[in-house]
């Protein structure tokens, strides 16, 4: 007996279709919908946090996390292969400053810079940046030049490709 | 007089004659799918795998990557077809795949 005029064919993932609907997925199948959600979870890889520091900042000062001022001890990297992708900023004035992120190993030991970012006379910025970052060390922020009001900084890390 | 008969269905129709394997590389004009200058003769079945890297369009001759049925990288069809059938397999524009291509008679 024949079934399906006697073909068979194996199902791999790309064959697979899938339903998109119910989601904000742009894929029709399920290979494509993997490699979109591997891709969304690259995205969540980053720290998902920010440094800030309430009142005038000036240059020189450090960004705090969590009360914490970053170059005592900063956001440590927690995973291998990854760089910093894009650095965003905002204050409450147009301010204009340079800030830079650098990476250490507590109490600024070995402090290194990553990347160097400049706003000019702006509330919020983002910046492309292509920084890797070493797993284990601790993230820290700097206002270097300038100042700025009530200022909080933050980046996005992902894994180098 | 006594006549006897016995039938084993489990074996009535296995292949037993022929089983040949073949590599088979498409590009982007139509290639007849076989293991040698013909299809194997009495030909039952014939698998034919995608080893990649591109998705192969299966189909009789004449066959294009808008009208063949898609073959993806790391999948087999496996079709009950004799030797009189044709199976042709192109790929898309500027792509090519390597095919393993199995014949059962």
């Amino acid at each position: 007996m024949k079934i399906n005029g006697g073909v068979y064919k194996s199902p791999v993932a790309r064959s697979v279709p899938f339903d998109n609907t119910e989601c904000d997925f742009e894929s029709e199948n399920v290979q494509d919908a993997l490699v979109e959600l591997c891709d969304k979870v690259d995205d969540s890889n980053s720290p998902g946090f920010t440094w800030g520091r309430s009142g005038s900042t000036n240059a020189g000062a450090w960004l705090l996390n969590d009360t914490v001022p970053s170059n005592k001890a900063g956001r440590t990297v927690m995973f291998t292969g990854t760089q910093i992708v894009n650095i965003f900023t905002a204050s409450e004035d147009l301010d204009t400053y340079t800030l830079r992120i650098y990476e250490h190993e507590g109490n600024e030991i070995n402090l290194t810079l990553l990347a160097t970012v400049s706003v000019v006379a702006s509330r919020s910025a983002q910046f492309s940046v292509t920084a890797p970052v070493t797993q284990g060390k601790q993230l820290a922020a700097q206002l270097f030049l300038g100042a700025a009001k009530n200022i909080v900084a933050g980046c996005i890390i992902k894994n180098i490709p | 007089m006594a006549i006897g008969m016995s039938f084993n269905p489990d074996k009535s129709d296995v292949n037993n004659t022929s089983y040949v394997t073949a590599s088979v590389v498409v590009s982007t004009i139509q290639v007849e799918l076989k293991t040698g200058l013909t299809p194997l003769q009495s030909r039952q079945v014939i698998t034919i795998t995608n080893k990649g890297p591109n998705p192969v369009y299966i189909g009789p001759s004449g066959v294009t990557s808008l009208t063949g049925d898609p073959l993806y990288k790391d999948q087999f069809v496996s079709i009950q077809v004799g030797d009189n059938l044709k199976i042709y397999g192109i790929c898309a524009a500027t792509q090519t795949a390597t095919l393993i291509v199995q014949e059962y008679a």
